[in-house]
């Protein structure tokens, strides 16, 4: 039997009660007498809470013939699911909207709201975060002995955790690494419209959006190899978008027949981010977070960014006899992110869009069980050059303020003829509404993005790690359809009502830079995001199974372990293909029930919970064969250089797992995220109209709802809808230590006076 | 329609165009996309340092945990998946090594360019740079074989993001060629910033002596192969006894080219960011330790340590006495582990040791010269080569010691005996050299690679057929980033697997 004594396997002997030495929690050691070897069933779910969040809101409206002005304010409360974390968030809202004279509109919305956390949970994987120590948990260990998460006599200094030096104690990350944040944002806007003329009006507005926010973290003593001795990091974040745009409109009815719409207007866009973050990554006292507290010099680590866009815009509407409408668009805009320092040509885009719609049903006669039918074509085109400062030129980055002076080059390098992203879409639509009681939109489009601006991996001898690229040229192919019927409508009583929403794309890569771009590389078994001529956006690859030219997974006929590629294989793609959403609604009376259901197809991804847990032995498709070794499905190359069915029997079960789900197979741990789930359900009940009134009230709905009630999937981990963040980016296709998704279950009640 | 049309385009277009001029629309555009928080110009000096700290960062690491481990200075007790010491490693070992000396390349050819424009011209920098690529060029082929040479680096200069690999007999002579233009450039002489250069202080000559010394490591290392082995030789004369006052070597351990770390930022030891409980956990292998207990070693003598009553290697007895663990044991033996190295909660650790630094040292020097006098390539005595070697060795890291290396040796039982074979004289010079290249990035496992010397005893539980590994394998994403160059690579080398040996190695 391997002993698994240094590691977080989980390949011991079976749970049978076998007196064995084992950890003592009394001692915090060894025990000097044999205890009996026995799972903690279910403990480890008891490490998370059942999470809560208070919402009370309350809002004013009123006015005079002139004025009117809302407010409202409310106050969110959340405990999450893990200890110690959770938020408070405030919201305060005003508007005001004026009319000063028969000319003169003045209107204002003012928002403020404030969210403070004296804790945010670690997330990812690492050695600060939760789910890292979920992973690497011993089934035969009592979660009860981690509470106590100080070595005794080394309390404030050294973390307790019992095996493996790789995760952090779950209770000492919960309650001495701190990650708290405070965060006020202000938005607002104000504007005036004057109206010349009956035909034509000027409006003009300033908004703005800003955030003051301050963040700090907190590490004990003993918090990982980088920080021996605790680290006390604060960060300042300001941020400040200011727009303020206008627009001239004339309208006007010509003849009868015609309307007319012209309008012309323009923004101006600036950004501001400034993050100030000043690090002691190491402490002279434990425990004590003040930065005076550092053992060596400060590390300040100052960050400012700015970006302006600049548009005019031309719209012109006409409509003929309610039959016919013609959109016509034009937007020049001009973005600094695009600018070098040495020029500007680059920085503007010019594109229009035309869109046409036709009342059929208006225009020729419709068989009467048809109530309305409309077709719809549009043409745009749509550019951006994305909101991301500072990589046209080529700069060199501080080697950190301990080196006088110290300068680096950049891992990304910089993308002088940066050009914007343009995308063409053409659509056609059809709505159409039957038997009074059908409402049909279907739509189908085929565009084409070129130039989407993405940071690519390129080989590290090239000298760099990535790149920016304006990358070739993707085609997209969709259809959407939205249905929504009443099925069933008894007079005043019952209704059932259907709504049915359904969208798919295909996506393919027809140009590229290169025969093959990297956008992201994994982890595990060379998992990368491969873009290639002919394939996808999303298109993942990995080391995978070597198999037979049937298809079968090919064994090692001396070992009996499966056989893994030298190379990447084509594992699947990460975007899905479609989702369809369902939303069943009935009423009776003051009752009304809401159930939604949702999914999507045709989509992968690589679980690294799954690899990690597989790998460790700690999941149920790691049972077979443990004690009696275990022969492989598949085949083994023979003498004769013939694929013969594999009769090799694996006796180190580790090692054999571990080349299904292990670090160097990639597709092991790749599984579809298709999913059905049940994303909703909910009931309210309106108090009836009179019994309000009696109350004195205008409306009282009380009611119950559920979301995400249930997951049907194949998904191995918690949720096949996954996002990992990198920086600012959202990573798809890689799950990296997800949390637990939640179920939520809450009660609602809205009375309006 | 078409009314419709015309009035657009009279009313849109000429109003777009008249009330922004291109001009005004882009104002200040050049100036708000200037990067406020970095630079675009660099000097060399501002280069220098953060490059030579972060490539001996990636070197002392891997070899805590990767030379250490197969050389059998350690032993990680574990029976998981993928151990060193075991010949079992995992191809995502690769990347850190890879990624971070192809990065540094970045800077150093970059000081090597900067240097060479005239606002800061200095053939000094020049020269350094050309040193410290030729350095870890090396490290990189030594390691992986066939590599991205002659078009490394090349993604912003000229546009090269799928460099094609060389052939590693290639890049020895374009490293060679590099030594020889140091060696060239920094016989002018010129001055530096002293405090851009952590390793020597400005001391340019030293640079020089490294850059020299370097050459005859490299040489040395293809002494054996056949199709270069008469010109290497005659390079290893040249440079020794022929040409020596054009080619000045390290010729005491104050010229060794070590970046000592200091303990000031930003010159703490990379070791440091191991925990320490980490730091204690592998055991001493048996092989490291038994020779150093039977030679009666200075370098663990519990007096002659930087603390009271710890030695010199920092090494924590077992028990009253030092012991080791034998390395390769099947997985599920079970083994005790005995002597460790202390970390930074003791009084001393080499997590903090300012000679973990080391690049190459002296005795390395004279340990080569040994060799080179055993194997004739040059007149001197391989005995007198050998004896100061090892006392180059000792005094790196105790410089009081004042034993007579001769009586050291005779009690250790190491003295050079002309007597023996080729064989035990050729086991006697590496089996020493091994303890100076302790700490020295992967050296001991070229050298074990090249000679194989010393003879280590081979556990049962070792993996790939029991052959110490002869590289590792090219970083997986490399298939798909340089895709064409990489399957050519592979046609050329061999398989990419860590039992493929590289060029140097076949005969």
């Amino acid at each position: 039997m391997v002993s698994t004594s240094a590691t977080s396997s989980a390949y011991g002997p079976r749970f049978n009660g076998q007196m064995f030495y084992q950890y003592d929690p009394v001692t915090q050691k060894q025990g000097t007498e044999r205890t009996p070897w026995v799972p903690y069933p279910k403990k480890i779910r008891d490490y998370f809470n059942t999470g809560q969040t208070m919402t009370n809101s309350i809002s004013v409206d009123g006015g005079t013939d002139k004025t009117t002005a809302r407010f409202s304010f409310t106050d969110v409360r959340n405990n999450w699911i893990t200890p110690n974390t959770g938020y408070n968030r405030n919201t305060v809202a005003l508007s005001v909207n004026s009319k000063v004279n028969d000319k003169l509109q003045i209107a204002s919305k003012i928002n403020y709201t404030n969210k403070r956390s004296d804790n945010l949970p670690g997330a990812g994987y690492g050695n600060q975060s939760i789910m890292y120590w979920f992973m690497f948990w011993q089934p035969n260990a009592d979660l009860d002995w981690l509470k106590e998460y100080w070595v005794r006599g080394q309390e404030g200094r050294r973390i307790f955790y019992p095996f493996s030096t790789f995760p952090e104690n779950p209770y000492a990350v919960a309650n001495e690494f701190i990650n708290s944040n405070n965060r006020n944002g202000l938005t607002g806007n104000v504007q005036a419209t004057y109206q010349f003329t009956k035909s034509l009006n000027l409006l003009v507005r300033t908004s703005m959006d800003m955030a003051y926010e301050e963040r700090s973290q907190k590490r004990p003593y003993d918090a990982g190899s980088r920080f021996q001795r605790g680290s006390f990091r604060t960060q300042s974040l300001f941020s400040q978008e200011i727009t303020t745009d206008f627009l001239l409109k004339y309208s006007k009815k010509i003849k009868s027949d015609f309307d007319l719409s012209v309008s012309v207007g323009g923004s101006t866009l600036q950004n501001r981010y400034n993050r100030n973050e000043v690090r002691a990554d190491s402490l002279w006292s434990p425990g004590v977070y003040t930065m005076t507290n550092s053992m060596g010099p400060l590390l300040a680590i100052p960050f400012n960014s700015r970006y302006t866009i600049n548009s005019f815009y031309g719209l012109a509407s006409a409509g003929y006899k309610n039959l016919l409408f013609v959109d016509l668009t034009a937007r020049q805009d001009w973005n600094s992110v695009l600018a070098t320092p040495l020029r500007t040509e680059n920085a503007g885009f010019f594109y229009p869009s035309a869109s046409a719609s036709f009342i059929l049903s208006d225009a020729v006669r419709l068989p009467s069980k048809i109530n309305y039918a409309k077709v719809r074509f549009s043409a745009s085109n749509v550019g951006s050059g994305g909101t991301n400062p500072y990589l046209t030129a080529y700069n060199y980055a501080s080697a950190g303020s301990f080196f006088s002076g110290g300068l680096q080059n950049p891992g990304l390098l910089a993308n002088p003829d940066l050009k914007p992203l343009r995308t063409i879409t053409y659509e056609a639509g059809l709505n159409v509404r039957m038997f009074k009681r059908i409402n049909l939109d279907v739509s189908v489009y085929t565009g084409n993005t070129k130039d989407q601006i993405l940071e690519r991996v390129v080989h590290r001898s090239s000298g760099y790690t990535r790149q920016l690229i304006n990358a070739g040229r993707v085609t997209n192919q969709g259809l959407e359809v939205a249905l929504n019927a009443t099925i069933v409508k008894l007079s005043n009583t019952f209704t059932w009502s259907t709504n049915v929403v359904y969208s798919n794309n295909r996506n393919r890569i027809t140009a590229l830079n290169d025969s093959s771009v990297v956008l992201q590389a994994g982890s595990v078994g060379g998992g990368q995001i491969v873009a290639k001529i002919g394939g996808s956006m999303g298109d993942l690859y990995g080391r995978g199974y070597e198999r037979d030219p049937e298809g079968n997974v090919v064994y090692d006929a001396r070992t009996g372990f499966a056989k893994i590629t030298q190379e990447v294989l084509a594992l699947g793609n990460t975007i899905p293909k479609g989702r369809l959403g369902v939303t069943n609604t009935f009423s009776y009376k003051g009752f009304r029930l809401n159930v939604l259901f949702d999914g999507q197809y045709g989509a992968v991804g690589h679980s690294l919970t799954h690899y990690k847990l597989a790998e460790q032995g700690k999941t149920t498709n790691t049972l077979p064969g443990r004690y009696n070794g275990i022969i492989g499905n598949g085949v083994v190359l023979d003498a004769n250089g013939k694929y013969v069915p594999n009769t090799t029997i694996a006796t180190d079960i580790d090692e054999y797992y571990r080349s299904h789900y292990g670090i160097d197979n990639a597709e092991g741990s790749t599984f579809s995220t298709d999913f059905i789930k049940l994303r909703e359900a909910r009931l309210d009940y309106t108090i009836s109209a009179r019994l309000t009134k009696k109350l004195g009230l205008q409306k009282a709905t009380f009611g119950v709802y559920g979301r995400d009630l249930f997951i049907w999937s194949a998904w191995p981990a918690f949720d096949p809808e996954f996002g990992t963040l990198a920086g600012t980016d959202i990573v798809r296709g890689f799950e990296v230590g997800q949390f637990p998704s939640t179920r939520t279950l809450g009660v609602n009640l809205v009375v309006s006076f | 329609m078409k009314t419709i049309l015309a009035r657009y385009n009279k009313m849109v277009m000429p109003a777009l165009m008249i009330v922004c001029l291109l001009s005004s629309c882009t104002k200040d555009f050049s100036e708000i996309n200037t990067d406020p928080n970095n630079i675009t110009e660099a000097t060399p000096q501002q280069l220098l340092a953060p490059a030579l700290v972060s490539t001996m960062t990636y070197n002392m690491l891997r070899n805590r945990n990767f030379t250490n481990e197969l050389m059998q200075v350690t032993v990680n007790l574990n029976d998981g998946e993928g151990q060193v010491f075991r010949y079992d490693y995992r191809p995502n070992l690769s990347d850190y090594t890879w990624n971070g000396w192809y990065s540094e390349l970045t800077n150093f050819k970059d000081i090597d360019t900067l240097a060479k424009l005239p606002q800061n011209f200095n053939t000094s920098y020049q020269g350094i740079s050309l040193i410290a690529q030729a350095w870890i060029y090396s490290l990189l082929t030594d390691t992986y074989g066939d590599i991205p040479f002659s078009q490394s680096n090349k993604g912003k200069t000229e546009g090269i993001l799928e460099p094609a690999f060389d052939k590693q007999k290639d890049v020895y002579t374009g490293i060679f060629q590099m030594l020889e233009k140091a060696n060239t450039l920094l016989a002018n002489n010129t001055a530096i910033l002293a405090s851009s250069d952590p390793v020597y202080n400005g001391n340019i000559s030293r640079w020089r002596k490294f850059g020299n010394s370097l050459h005859l490591r490299l040489l040395m290392r293809l002494s054996g192969k056949a199709e270069v082995a008469t010109m290497v030789q005659q390079k290893i004369k040249d440079i020794v006894e022929t040409n020596a006052a054009n080619y000045p070597i390290i010729a005491s351990n104050d010229e060794s080219a070590i970046l000592r770390w200091t303990g000031v930022p930003p010159y703490t030891s990379p070791l440091l960011t191991v925990r320490e409980q980490d730091f204690r956990f592998p055991g001493i292998a048996s092989y490291f330790i038994d020779n150093l207990v039977n030679w009666n070693d200075p370098r663990i003598d519990q007096t002659l340590g930087n603390a009271p009553n710890i030695n010199r290697f920092g090494i924590a007895p077992f028990q009253g006495a030092f012991g080791g663990v034998p390395s390769g044991y099947v997985p599920g033996t079970t083994v005790t582990k005995k002597s460790y190295f202390y970390s930074l909660t003791s009084a001393f650790s080499l997590q903090s040791e300012p000679l973990a630094g080391t690049i190459l040292n002296f005795a390395e020097v004279k340990f080569i010269l040994a060799e080179a006098a055993l194997k004739g390539y040059i007149t001197s005595s391989a005995e007198t080569q050998y004896t100061q070697a090892v006392d180059a060795a000792i005094k790196q890291w105790i410089p009081t010691w004042n034993v007579p290396v001769a009586t050291y040796l005779q009690n250790a039982d190491m003295q050079w005996a002309t007597a023996t074979t080729f064989n035990q004289r050729m086991e006697r010079i590496h089996l020493q050299k091994y303890y100076a290249l302790f700490l020295v990035d992967m050296q001991q496992w070229f050298e074990y690679r090249r000679t194989g010397f010393p003879t280590l005893p081979q556990g049962a539980g070792l993996r790939n057929n029991g052959v110490m590994p002869a590289r590792m394998v090219y970083p997986v994403y490399v298939q798909s980033t340089n895709p064409t160059n990489y399957q050519a690579a592979v046609a050329i080398q061999g398989p990419d697997v860590i039992a493929t040996r590289v060029w140097w190695q076949k005969p």
